[in-house]
């Protein structure tokens, strides 16, 4: 890897942001973080990262799956992969995070060594 | 007509033979008839044969008569021939006579017109010439045999004679004569001048031929008795000849005998034509002859027929479970059926009025002037209903015209249990109308047309947009505004199919009005086609409050499991990472205390969800209600809470007086530990939190009001709508903690001890919440009731 793959992480709750960026600090990524969609999409625009991990239960006006069909949307970001982390794991909402746009559904409680394979997969593919 | 059966059985036999003889008539009739033209016919056939055997007995007659004269005449002719070629022989000698002879032989044969005659000469026997000249042989007679020789010899014998020089060859059917010639000088024999005619040439002069269906014979008697047949012409026919006319011929060896077919006795035609006629008119006849019978038994078969209806109307009348009286104009009775006189009863006797009879039984007022009027006006067509004791009857009178004048007929009718049913009904349906009208839900039935029949007035208010219930609508039109006033016409199916034969057949369906966004209904069709009445029956039933709760119990399930999955995350995810990655110790610490705060708010989240669960579903049940010091639960909770409270200023004055109340004092600590824990984290450190509680009744009750405000970040409206929901959290920032169900837990608390709690927040400008509790508690609302009874 010669450039260091950037990985958006959208949730409300800090630890669990802080659990993704302890996750990842062995690997050449360099981890963003927002604590709310409108947040994210900001963060989005101004860093085009190359996966964005997204809260589907967030409060305000927009959540999880509401950025991701933004995302989607969004000429200038549609390109970027889309994994949905949720407490939501029943068949239908992994059908409607699909539906959204999402590349992948991660249903809480999850193991950080299987995110982060999930993560590589996505990142080789990318190049 | 039957006729009585104890007539004497004489008279019946006498009856029976002659109704049989009458049964007999026409066949004898017919036999008779048929015989007496058939022995006419044969009579009229008969003579007309005889008549005509006799007319063809006379014209057998005349012809063989004509024939006799006409073959004398023949010969007589034949005979002349050779008579004037004998006197030519005699002048010329017969050197010239013989070469002269064949033209005195023509001259001779014109003369007398007779072709087919052929004349011969033959000197000494021997021909020499014949005319014409067809040949020498004499048409192949010989001169010489028997009987010609006989012939000659005649001739030679008797000299120039006429008679028996001729002779008939049977074989050739010739007419021979045979003259003999003597030598003028010496007066010796010196041969023959002979004439023959054919037979047929004979015949053709003769005018036989005339005769239909005949045979003509020409027979000799031989020396030995047997027939020699000279010639036989018979015509053409199938059928034997018997009619015969015999004959003797001038020569007097032959006979002429004539047969033709006899005459028919009886004309098989004739008969035909006979048997045809008498059998048509024997039919005729006999047709004839029934006529008067067959009547007879058409007007027997319509008189008992008229008998039987007869006696069937007056057993349908007496057996009529009505009484039927009739009277003349002035209520006179005529004739009264057995109902009526048991009605009345009494016997019934000749010339009682039907008035005077009433008057005594009926119970009716002025019965007798209402008849006495009615009859008098002439208006006697009317239904009344009259009472006689506990029995109602209904009076029908009417007027008919007769042969016998007009007569007034009067019905009675009992109609005390119609009168009974229809009561009992009237009270039904008053009870049904009231029922209906006193059900909220709205309901409407509609026929089998589909028509609206009755509808409740929860129904009218409901629909009063949709349709004009006082017009009256069909459920077709019914179900066209429910489906343009609903806001999913997607989840309402039309039901109403008018050929449904099933029965009790229910549909349901949910629905949304656009009119009221904020109620669900449902709906229950039940149709009933076995009943004469009602189609179908259409029930509504205001669902709103069900759909909630089972949307809420959903909505709280998903929450609950996202509250209870997100530390769990957090639990899971970083105890993975300590045991795979190795982080400084600093790292570790601080992790771990992660752990161990996630692993407390999911303990807390659990035991306050178990303590809602709890509350909920024993709705207060377990609360141990007993009287506490209001001030002293608030002081314990503040001794709880001093650690929380150490960096804050509480503005709190207890006031002195009475604080007792009935209550579980846990319950209430958690009440106020849970308010001042919010306002405690949903406040700047700095600000003021302000506690005060009083003595105020509310709504007539004695009770306590307990108030904390704090000055801090404050709800706006759409928060505020939220509070007391499970895990909302006006804190989305996870920087404060807490589970999102204290304020759920409280009004459940409060609820249950019969209080009431209200918050008054505006973003940013603190938030201030008041909760009121009943000194006493009163469990039920008997207990209430005394209560009130008691002051």
């Amino acid at each position: 890897m010669t450039d260091k793959h950037k990985i958006l992480v959208v949730d409300d709750n800090r630890e669990l942001r802080m659990l993704i960026s302890l996750t990842l600090e062995f690997s050449q990524c360099e981890l963003l973080e927002a604590d709310s969609a409108v947040a994210g999409l900001a963060m989005l625009r101004a860093h085009q990262p190359d996966i964005v991990l997204l809260d589907v239960m967030m409060p305000g006006e927009v959540d999880g799956l509401g950025l991701c069909r933004m995302i989607r949307q969004d000429d200038s970001l549609k390109h970027i992969k889309i994994i949905m982390l949720s407490a939501k794991g029943q068949q239908k909402d992994v059908q409607l995070g699909i539906e959204a746009g999402a590349d992948d559904y991660v249903v809480k409680p999850f193991s950080p060594s299987e995110l982060m394979e999930k993560l590589d997969i996505r990142l080789d593919f990318d190049g | 007509m039957t006729g009585d059966t104890d007539k004497p059985s004489d008279t019946r036999e006498q009856q029976t033979v002659a109704a049989n003889l009458t049964r007999l008539y026409p066949r004898l009739t017919a036999v008779a008839t048929f015989f007496i033209v058939l022995l006419i016919g044969f009579y009229l056939a008969k003579h007309k044969a005889d008549e005509a055997r006799y007319i063809k007995q006379q014209q057998l007659h005349q012809a063989a008569h004509l024939f006799a004269t006409a073959f004398e005449r023949e010969i007589h002719v034949m005979n002349s021939i050779p008579q004037i070629l004998h006197a030519q022989f005699q002048l010329l000698g017969p050197e010239k006579f013989r070469s002269a002879f064949a033209s005195l032989a023509m001259e001779v044969q014109h003369s007398f017109q007779r072709t087919g005659v052929i004349i011969s000469l033959a000197p000494a026997g021997q021909i020499s010439q014949v005319y014409p000249k067809s040949g020498q042989t004499m048409l192949g007679i010989d001169l010489m045999q028997s009987i010609q020789r006989d012939s000659i010899l005649r001739a030679l014998n008797s000299g120039p004679v006429l008679s028996k020089s001729w002779s008939l060859i049977p074989n050739e059917q010739m007419l021979v004569i045979h003259y003999p010639v003597f030598h003028p000088d010496e007066q010796t024999f010196w041969g023959l001048i002979s004439a023959m005619a054919p037979m047929e040439a004979v015949m053709r002069h003769s005018n036989l031929s005339q005769l239909v269906q005949y045979s003509i014979e020409l027979n000799r008697t031989l020396s030995d008795h047997s027939q020699q047949t000279f010639f036989k012409v018979a015509s053409a026919t199938d059928k034997p000849l018997i009619l015969q006319h015999y004959m003797d011929l001038p020569d007097g060896d032959w006979q002429l005998e004539i047969s033709t077919a006899p005459v028919d006795t009886l004309n098989p035609v004739w008969l035909g034509w006979t048997l045809f006629i008498a059998g048509i008119l024997a039919l005729i006849s006999y047709r004839l002859a029934m006529q008067p019978q067959k009547l007879r038994a058409e007007v027997a078969a319509q008189t008992f027929e008229l008998a039987n209806h007869d006696k069937f109307l007056n057993d349908l009348i007496s057996s009529l479970p009505v009484g039927i009286v009739v009277t003349d104009t002035f209520a006179t009775i005529r004739y009264s059926n057995p109902v009526f006189n048991q009605l009345m009863n009494r016997s019934i006797e000749d010339n009682d009025s039907l008035i005077t009879m009433l008057e005594d039984v009926v119970d009716n007022a002025n019965m007798r002037q209402f008849l006495v009027s009615r009859i008098s006006l002439n208006e006697v067509n009317f239904d009344v209903m009259v009472k006689v004791g506990e029995q109602e009857f209904s009076l029908t009178c009417s007027h008919i015209d007769t042969a016998q004048g007009y007569l007034l007929v009067w019905v009675f009718r009992d109609i005390t249990e119609i009168s009974r049913i229809n009561r009992t009904l009237r009270s039904v349906s008053a009870t049904r109308a009231e029922m209906l009208r006193l059900i909220p839900d709205p309901i409407a039935f509609f026929n089998k047309k589909g028509e609206l029949m009755e509808s409740n007035p929860g129904f009218q208010t409901l629909f009063a947009g949709l349709v004009d219930v006082e017009a009256g609508f069909s459920c077709e039109e019914f179900e066209r505004q429910l489906l343009a006033h609903t806001s999913q016409p997607d989840k309402l199916k039309p039901v109403f199919d008018l050929t449904q034969t099933q029965q009790g057949q229910l549909h349901f369906d949910a629905f949304v009005l656009a009119d009221h966004p904020q109620s669900v209904f449902e709906r229950t069709v039940c149709f009933d086609n076995s009943s004469n009445t009602v189609g179908s029956i259409m029930h509504f039933r205001d669902v709103t409050d069900a759909y909630e709760v089972d949307r809420m119990k959903t909505e709280f399930l998903s929450t609950a499991a996202h509250e209870l999955r997100t530390p769990l995350a957090n639990i899971f995810g970083y105890t993975e990472l300590l045991i795979k990655a190795r982080f400084d110790a600093e790292r570790q610490a601080e992790m771990l205390g992660i752990i161990y705060n996630q692993t407390r708010r999911l303990s807390s989240i659990i035991d306050d969800l178990l303590d809602l669960a709890r509350i909920e579903s024993r709705a207060g049940e377990t609360f141990r209600f007993e009287q506490h010091d209001l001030l002293q639960l608030i002081d314990s909770v503040l001794k709880e809470m001093e650690l929380e409270l150490r960096h804050r200023q509480l503005n709190y004055s207890p006031t002195s007086g009475d604080f007792k109340l009935s209550c579980d004092g846990d319950k209430i600590e958690q009440v106020i530990e849970n308010l001042l824990s919010n306002a405690i984290k949903y406040s700047p450190q700095a600000t003021l939190i302000t506690l005060s509680v009083e003595a105020e009744a509310s709504e007539g009750r004695a009770g306590f009001m307990l108030c904390i405000e704090d000055q801090g970040m404050g709800m706006d409206a759409d928060e505020l709508e939220h509070v007391f929901d499970r895990f909302f959290r006006a804190d989305n920032s996870g920087q404060i903690p807490g589970t999102g169900l204290g304020m759920a837990i409280v009004r459940e608390i409060i609820q249950h001890h019969h209080g009431w709690i209200s918050i008054d927040s505006e973003p940013d400008d603190g938030t201030r919440v008041t909760v009121w509790l009943p000194q006493q508690q009163l469990e039920t609302r008997e207990q209430l009731e005394i209560s009130y009874l008691d002051n």
